[in-house]
């Protein structure tokens, strides 16, 4: 096992910090996962279904190789690695010291229940009597006040909610482990001094503090409370002081309390006539105030914020190389504001996060499309941009989002409805600026018949009856419709998530003007406190495969400080023992029962067992022992296995996945196969039937016992071999790209061969002068091409190209040809492709035939070079979407609508008086870019958008062009007279088919990098070891391009990393003797693990790419294919002792 | 009510050269997204040759002249739907009331009507400190110089003159007390 | 700068304006409101309609509000506003205010309270031409009434209904 003694804190356990800490963890770092939630996943915890499949998919991120480092089961759920330490319900407190080196301290918060003890049998929620809003199910069902905060995580301890909790004490009645600690006298030891002239506040508040389990003292002056104070030997930790009293007043109050009691914390009381004052307060030291009256809703909720810091007094301290913040965003709720939409007030207008909630198995209708009342949802609209776009709600942004996301939903309650189900999607631009995403649209529409409509609903109205909502609205040509509808989607927009700014003042980082965090320029990742970084949707909403993108770019920043601070270094490990081979010897099983401090097995129960297997031949030894979840517990066993070797081992314990770190560490120590070392619950079948019979615990036990030893029993203890790994990779394209993904690798150490068809490094930075936020592209050119040719890991072949490559992952053979024919090879153990892409060329709009018009790219030049001179234009038009995002090239590149501002933009900045206008379809101004389309509208630039059944046209006439186009909302045609005429023609891969091939990537049909899966794994090739970045990828901005780079990179080291690459235990293999070469398997096989070996005739399992999924064994017509670890005879005997 | 016929749309779609007036109401309205929230909202729409969000657009095209033949902006109500749900936050219903003042200022003849109605309402207001509706209708029938007008109101008239809503008044206090306030007005507007 | 309703709505709750709704306990006459636009949606926002509601609660009993549909910032406008009821296009204007009509005939009360001149006249107007038959009062005639201080001749444009609730008879005081 590989582990590096670098380590690294991820804050925020969303699908970001999950994949971050992957990444870091599988390179070997040790990583310290936290958020403040109580499970992790984040949002996606909450999400079933994600495009463009509908499906989840998550578990494609777990470890592909060392599977069996981490848990290998659905990601959802949770996960564990080796590297891995999660801390849950924890925040971050404060960070000192230097990049490589930062003290960080960590406050946990305590639950009243023990996630050790809690087994999750759920008698607590039965007796618990308060309910409240489920915020898993967006407030759409309700919950106890004890609860799982998601029914599917694992492990999955029940949270008390502090708030909603009435403290009556049912529930630590019933828990059978006592894992809950309810006990009022903590709460007794918290201790409140009020301080109140008038005897009524000091009562009512006495009691009502009582009443909530405190202790309560008061006093009626300020000297009274300070006599208070010092003359008690155990410290007050909370006062309440009134701010007017006779005498010493509050305020004086709380300035001696703080000079001579400073851990007291202190609430002001106020009327309002003194609020002023209280807000002074709070500058002296005060933590908050109350105006009078005050209700106990206002009340309680403060105090027990306070109580929660005090119960969770003592940070932990730790010591981290880098840190990586991955917080994820919130959403805009529509209930706030103006709230013309009604959300709140009619019930079937919901987000469109409750929709998702909706129509989730687990959600509050288990899944069926059904209202409040019982009403099937058969009509549904979306109305797009709610708290986006939308200046007057100081959002001059797009959430990136919510256009995909709204017709995924779409397609999904067609779905779930069996088509009979009309959707509607209300949008001002459909920004379909992903990769695929134009496709996905066109399809939702023609195929599956969602209708798109242009235009923004300004209110909904409902039918008092019916419930049913009417929405009005107007189309381009300024019509009013009116539509009656079901339900109502709001596709929410983002919005910082809790506690940015806070956390951005703790840390000194900017926040840009809508509170989201800001990285530095040409970084997605890196901000301006070297060694902190941000990923995934912190610095603005992104879809998951941007998400993870940036997470994995942000792990590859922090892994380059945390390794240039010599946390590269492998811990100094015992050296493995060499695994024994067991094969031929017949099964000598250990069979280790937890007795649990008796609550399993009493005496007889134990005789009884160890007389029923022993009886077994197999069956060596059955030992029991007490609590093998404690450290002295389990010393205990490895003392029993060191003692009596045997070469199988099953314990019967709760909880198995808490042995997974413990077993591996075991094995690698006395070297038997992890294969062979198992865990069987016997715990549970003790709770899930309560009215069991002590028989039917003990049958349920043996069952349970008796399919472990079954498996065990059968499984092929021959080790796999390991994959030697060429520990040296290969970039091919030298553009931005290809340069940041090549230095990434080079800077951990590794050699790194960088192939540049052209003479020259830098692709298309050296036609960009600028990006449109304002950087110069000039200057990260220069300094990336010099660090590039500096770096002694860093071997440039500009001038050659790969003529032919063979090999697979650990193993690549690529031979390059210079331009003299001269032929290098190169032996690589991973290759990232870089190869870029060009502005398209075209013939639309008299390109070619005319001076005058020409492409974005050709301005930029002309720009540039000074043929074409600002002060000499009168009227330009720009033209977007020219041949894109239409068959054959239905996609959208993503850079040229930003291209087309900036040289708008930057146009009337030299010239104030040119006319500028630009036809569009739907502009892609997305993310914060929207506000530069704002920014142009407000420089005089004029905005007419088009159809594509009705494109513009172009006449060339004497003196100048005629620009022709129908505006929609004058719904006339309309002639613009221009001198200069730019279109937008679009990014076209130059990644030719043989060379993806070669490697053993494929294409997708626009002829970009195809992903192993666009989501979960964005920048890998289904085939191992392959890995593409840039515009190779897809089409993206520099900055974007650099993000996968760095992820492209991180990926690449997680194998570079190693000498050899073990397989994994459960690893699928061929009998080719009954192998009659259907290839059925390679087909069903869905990680590209399988192939045919022309050399052999026969189907070859690549042992590192197969993730053991079981799919080629179920393909298989004759047992051929055979997953090791769950062999035919093995499962027969498990069902055998299954239905014992 | 039957559908407003739209009139001949504009034949050239961008002049170079917007007069100052309509600059400052592009200058107010640039950040528009054309998204129609306005249109949709306004519950007058169907009464207006051009929508307001055509309207709008007209204004950013630099159009003035359709933009002053249309009585779009003469048929707000001043609802203020459109500002509270505009989601660029734009002051829509604030500045239909600017076009309907650069319009009564530069005595477009389509609007001569309405711009004779609101002078001499206010004429009757400077005199008597209130609007007197006997001596307003009188001033604004005679401004119209057509002699069949004051008989379309006549039933309305004697409705409203049984009701005691209009008759002869004798001079009250308030004559001419608004006089230096109307000339303060006028002053200001001079400035600008 | 103050809106009335906000000053009605302060000396109603400092005990100022000693306002009741006892008189229509039994009658159990319903009342909707308009939300003017200018006060509402273009000064005071939300606030302010919570303010007239709560005038009107405490002179009609808070059992004989009923609101209209959609209310206060997202209420619709009478269609009489921003000069209309006076600009001589008297159809557009009635077709303008037939979702105010409708709105109003939902609620099914008998009086629609407008607090704006201009509403008033509108609305009066929607109810005659669209036959709705419900009445508009102003705010202050509703506060007069509950607080018996309402004459005879104020109550010319009331409803019977009205008419005889706790009328003031000043000669007779003397």
């Amino acid at each position: 096992m590989n582990r590096k003694n670098g380590k690294a804190l991820v804050v925020g356990a969303g699908i970001s910090g999950i994949r971050a800490a992957l990444d870091l963890a599988e390179f070997g770092y040790g990583v310290t996962l936290i958020d403040r939630a109580s499970h992790a996943g984040g949002l996606l915890s909450q999400l079933d279904y994600q495009f463009p499949n509908n499906h989840c998919g998550m578990c494609k991120m777990l470890p592909l190789i060392e599977r069996d480092t981490a848990s290998q089961y659905c990601l959802r759920k949770g996960f564990f690695h080796e590297n891995i330490q999660m801390l849950l319900s924890t925040e971050l407190l404060s960070v000192d010291g230097e990049p490589g080196h930062f003290q960080v301290s960590l406050k946990q918060k305590q639950n009243w229940v023990d996630p050790d003890l809690c087994m999750g049998c759920g008698l607590c929620t039965e007796v618990c009597p308060v309910e409240v809003p489920d915020a898993f199910n967006a407030g759409l069902s309700k919950r106890k006040a004890i609860y799982l905060p998601i029914p599917h995580a694992i492990p999955n301890p029940y949270v008390i909610d502090f708030a909603a909790c009435t403290l009556c004490g049912e529930c630590e009645k019933v828990c059978p482990t006592h894992a809950i600690r309810l006990s009022e006298q903590e709460r007794k030891k918290f201790r409140i001094l009020v301080v109140d002239d008038e005897l009524v506040v000091r009562d009512s508040l006495k009691e009502l503090l009582e009443e909530e389990g405190f202790f309560v003292n008061m006093a009626e002056s300020g000297t009274q409370a300070l006599e208070i104070l010092s003359g008690s030997e155990t410290p007050y930790h909370l006062m309440l002081a009134d701010i007017k009293m006779p005498g010493m007043d509050g305020v004086e109050l709380l300035q001696k309390t703080k000079e001579r009691f400073q851990d007291t914390t202190v609430i002001m009381m106020t009327a309002y006539a003194t609020v002023e004052t209280a807000v002074e307060a709070m500058k002296i030291g005060a933590l908050d105030y109350l105006i009078k009256p005050f209700e106990p809703d206002t009340l309680i909720p403060m105090i027990l914020r306070v109580y929660e810091d005090f119960e969770t007094a003592g940070a932990l301290q730790a010591e981290f190389g880098a840190i990586v913040l991955t917080g994820g965003t919130a959403y805009y709720d529509p209930g706030t504001g103006k709230n013309t939409l009604g959300y709140g007030v009619y019930p079937n207008v919901m987000t469109s996060i409750e929709f998702e909630r909706l129509f989730s198995g687990s959600g509050p209708s288990q899944g069926r499309l059904i209202r409040f009342d019982g009403k099937p949802i058969r009509k549904v609209a979306w109305l797009q941009c709610i708290g986006s776009r939308d200046i007057q709600l100081e959002a001059d942004f797009c959430s990136n989002i919510c256009c995909m996301y709204a017709v995924k939903e779409a397609l999904i309650a067609k779905e779930k409805a069996a088509d009979d189900l009309e959707a509607s999607i209300l949008y001002m631009d459909m920004r379909t600026f992903g990769k695929s995403f134009q496709r996905y649209r066109d399809e939702a529409e023609q195929v599956h018949g969602v209708r798109f409509i242009r235009g923004r609903a300004h209110s909904i109205t409902q039918d008092r009856s019916s419930g049913d909502l009417l929405i009005r609205y107007g189309d381009s040509g300024g019509k009013i419709h009116e539509m009656v509808q079901d339900a109502v989607i709001l596709s929410v927009g983002q919005r910082p998530a809790a506690g940015s700014r806070v956390l951005a003042d703790m840390l000194n980082l900017p926040l840009n003007p809508w509170g989201f965090f800001e990285s530095l320029p040409f970084s997605p990742t890196r901000t301006v406190r070297d060694g902190v970084f941000i990923g995934g949707s912190f610095s603005g909403l992104k879809d998951i495969s941007e998400s993870v993108i940036h997470a994995s770019a942000a792990a590859l920043s922090a892994s380059r400080i945390i390794h240039a601070s010599g946390g590269g270094l492998a811990i100094q490990a015992p050296p493995d023992s060499e695994t024994l081979d067991v094969s031929r010897e017949a099964p000598r099983l250990l069979l280790a029962l937890c007795t649990c401090d008796g609550a399993i097995f009493d005496e007889s129960g134990k005789r009884a067992l160890r007389a029923h297997f022993e009886s077994d031949p197999a069956v060596d030894r059955v030992e029991f022992l007490e609590q093998v979840c404690t450290a002295q517990g389990w010393s205990a066993f490895s003392e029993r296995v060191k003692k009596h070797r045997p070469n199988r081992v099953l314990i019967g314990a709760c909880l198995p996945y808490v042995y997974n770190a413990k077993l591996n560490a075991l094995s690698r120590e006395i070297g038997l196969s992890r294969a062979l070392m198992d865990v069987a619950d016997i715990r549970s079948p003790l709770f899930c039937a309560a009215d069991a019979s002590r028989e039917e615990v003990d049958a349920a036990v043996k069952r349970a016992l008796g399919m472990g030893i079954a498996k065990l029993k059968e499984t092929d203890p021959t080790p796999l071999p390991s994959t030697p790994v060429r520990q040296r990779a290969l970039v091919v394209g030298g553009g931005i790209a290809g340069m940041t993904a090549a230095l990434a690798v080079a800077d951990h150490g590794y050699p790194v061969d960088l192939v540049e068809q052209e003479a020259a490094l830098g692709g298309n930075l050296h036609w960009i002068r600028k990006t449109i936020e304002g950087n110069e592209t000039q200057s990260l050119l220069e300094e990336t091409v010099a660090r590039v040719e500096k770096h002694p890991n860093i071997q440039v072949y500009a001038g050659h190209h790969v003529a032919g490559a063979w090999g697979e992952v650990g193993q690549f053979f690529t031979s390059i040809e210079a331009g003299d024919g001269a032929v290098t090879t190169i032996e690589h153990g991973v290759t990232i492709l870089a190869t870029g892409g060009i502005e398209a060329k075209t013939k639309s709009y008299g390109h070619g035939t005319s001076e005058a018009v020409v492409t974005q790219k050709e301005l930029e030049e002309k720009l540039t070079e000074g043929r074409i001179e600002p002060a000499a234009l009168q009227s330009v038009v720009m033209i977007q979407c020219v041949d894109s995002r239409e068959e054959p090239r239905n996609y959208c590149s993503r850079v040229c609508c930003a291209s087309a501002l900036k040289h708008a933009l930057f146009l009337k900045e030299k010239n104030p008086s040119i006319k500028i206008t630009i036809l569009y379809r739907d502009l892609m101004a997305y993310g914060f870019l929207e506000s530069y389309y704002t920014r142009a509208r407000a420089a005089d630039i004029l905005f007419v958008q088009y159809d594509v059944k009705n494109k513009p046209s172009v006449v060339q006439e004497e003196g100048g062009l005629l620009v022709k186009v129908h505006e929609p909302i004058l719904d006339a045609p309309v002639e613009i007279e221009a001198d200069l005429v730019v279109l937008a023609t679009g990014i076209v891969p130059t990644l030719p088919e043989p060379l993806a091939e070669a490697f053993g990537a494929h294409l997708d049909p626009d002829g970009f990098f195809r992903e192993a899966e666009s989501k979960w794994r964005p920048v890998d090739a289904l085939k191992e070891g392959v890995f593409a970045c840039g515009i190779a990828h897809s089409p993206r901005s520099i900055t974007e391009s650099i993000a996968t780079a760095e992820a492209a990179a991180q990926r690449s080291l997680r194998i570079l990393n190693q000498q050899a690459l073990p397989a994994s235990k459960v690893t699928a293999v061929v009998r080719h003797s009954l192998c009659i070469l259907c290839e059925r398997c390679i087909d069903a096989c869905p990680y590209g693990a399988r192939d045919f070996d022309l050399d052999h005739t026969q189907i070859r399992v690549n042992p590192l790419m197969c993730q053991g999924c079981g799919s080629c064994v179920t393909a298989c017509l004759n047992g051929a294919s055979v997953l090791e670890g769950f062999e035919k005879q093995q499962m027969l005997d498990v069902i055998d002792a299954a239905l014992l | 009510m039957d559908q407003i016929q739209h009139p001949e749309p504009p034949e050239k779609g961008v002049s170079t050269t917007v007069p100052a007036p309509l600059r400052a109401i592009q200058e107010r309205v640039y950040a528009c997204i054309q998204c129609g929230t306005c249109t949709g909202s306004c519950p007058n729409a169907f009464a207006m040759d051009y929508t307001p969000r055509a309207m709008w657009r007209l204004v950013l095209m630099g159009e003035k002249e359709t933009l002053f033949n249309s009585r779009t902006f003469l048929l707000c109500s001043a609802c203020y739907y459109c500002t509270l749900r505009c989601p660029r936050g734009l002051p829509l219903t604030e500045t239909m009331e600017e076009l309907k003042q650069i319009a009564a200022r530069e005595n477009h003849p389509v609007h001569k009507k309405s711009v004779l109605f609101y002078r001499n309402f206010l004429e009757s207001v400077r005199r008597h400190g209130r609007v007197r509706e006997m001596e307003f209708m009188t001033l604004y029938f005679l401004s119209l110089k057509n002699p069949f007008t004051p008989l379309q109101f006549t039933p309305l008239g004697l409705r409203l003159m049984g009701k005691g809503k209009v008759g002869i008044q004798v001079p009250s206090k308030g004559q001419r007390r608004l006089e230096a306030l109307f000339r303060k007005a006028e002053e200001l507007e001079e400035q600008e | 700068m103050k809106n009335i309703y906000e000053y009605y709505a302060k000396w109603i709750r400092e005990g100022k304006l000693k306002v009741n709704s006892d008189w229509n306990k039994d009658l159990k006459i319903k009342f909707t409101a308009q939300d003017p636009c200018q006060i509402v949606r273009k000064s005071f926002g939300d606030p302010i309609a919570e303010d007239l509601r709560f005038v009107v609660k405490s002179v009609v009993g808070e059992e004989n509000f009923v609101d209209m549909e959609p209310n206060r910032s997202n209420n619709y406008c009478c269609g009489g506003g921003g000069g209309f009821l006076q600009s001589g296009f008297k159809d557009a204007r009635l077709e303008y205010g037939r979702l105010k009509d409708r709105q109003i005939k939902e609620t099914g009360a008998t009086y629609c309270v407008a607090a704006c001149h201009n509403c008033h006249a509108q609305i009066h107007e929607l109810s005659e031409h669209y036959g709705g038959g419900y009445h508009v009062v102003h705010l202050w005639t509703l506060i007069c009434l509950s607080l018996g201080i309402l004459g005879p001749n104020e109550r010319e444009y009331l409803g019977d209904d009205l008419k005889e609730v706790l009328v003031f008879h000043p000669e007779s005081e003397h």
